[in-house]
């Protein structure tokens, strides 16, 4: 199934785009999604310090992803 | 949205009065008002800008639920959360946060709260700027 990805800070500077279609095996969790980027995308360089929200919603590593999902990748905050 | 909460993400300058208009209220014995400003320096070095950018209709979403849990925790009557994104500069302002309440120790306590919350939760990133390059904040633990 084709997932949108979109990466903020310091993400979008390392894999050089803001937003990315991956084709993902259904079922996946949250978990192994991020083992899947470290793996197949090199210029992560093992960055793995992100959270991932599903559809605008912090998610958690057990969280199923679903067709048509929107995943965003969540380098620590640095607002205020 | 509730009528007690204010939010906003925006690349216009914040304006102090709009956040201090927005929770003024004839039930309340108190406005608490915290302002962030740029800061000039960072560990020694001398900060140019800040560059800030948002997961916008997550960072709005994040900042209503941080609202509604001051809403919730403390005796207060209106909230005003405002983050600025884009380029600014030492003593500008990306943040403000307005709280009234009839009691000044609420309005006090919703405030520090919703500014340590929206720096843990809040989907904003800030580049700084120096002479020599830029960093992305908090990005390496």
């Amino acid at each position: 199934m084709e997932i949108t990805i979109l990466t903020f800070g310091i993400l979008s500077d390392l894999l050089e785009k803001e937003e990315f279609q991956v084709q993902l095996t259904p079922e996946m969790n949250v978990l192994n999604f991020k083992q899947y980027l470290l793996e197949n995308f090199s210029k992560l360089n093992g960055y793995s310090n992100f959270s991932v929200a599903i559809n605008e919603t912090y998610a958690s590593d057990d969280t199923i992803i679903k067709e048509k999902d929107i995943i965003a990748l969540i380098p620590p905050v640095s607002g205020g | 949205m509730n009528e007690r909460i204010s939010i906003k993400v925006t690349s216009c300058p914040l304006k102090l009065e709009d956040a201090y208009n927005f929770v003024e209220d004839p039930s309340c014995g108190g406005i608490s008002v915290f302002v962030g400003t740029v800061r000039n320096e960072t560990q020694g070095k001398k900060v140019l800008r800040l560059d800030f950018s948002a997961y916008e209709p997550m960072a709005i979403k994040e900042m209503e639920k941080i609202a509604e849990e001051a809403l919730a925790k403390f005796s207060i009557t209106k909230i005003a959360i405002h983050h600025a994104i884009g380029i600014l500069s030492v003593t500008e302002i990306p943040v403000i946060i307005a709280v009234a309440s009839p009691h000044r120790k609420d309005a006090f306590k919703a405030c520090e709260f919703a500014i340590d919350t929206l720096k843990e939760t809040v989907p904003i990133w800030k580049k700084e700027h120096f002479e020599c390059g830029e960093v992305w904040v908090n990005a390496h633990p």
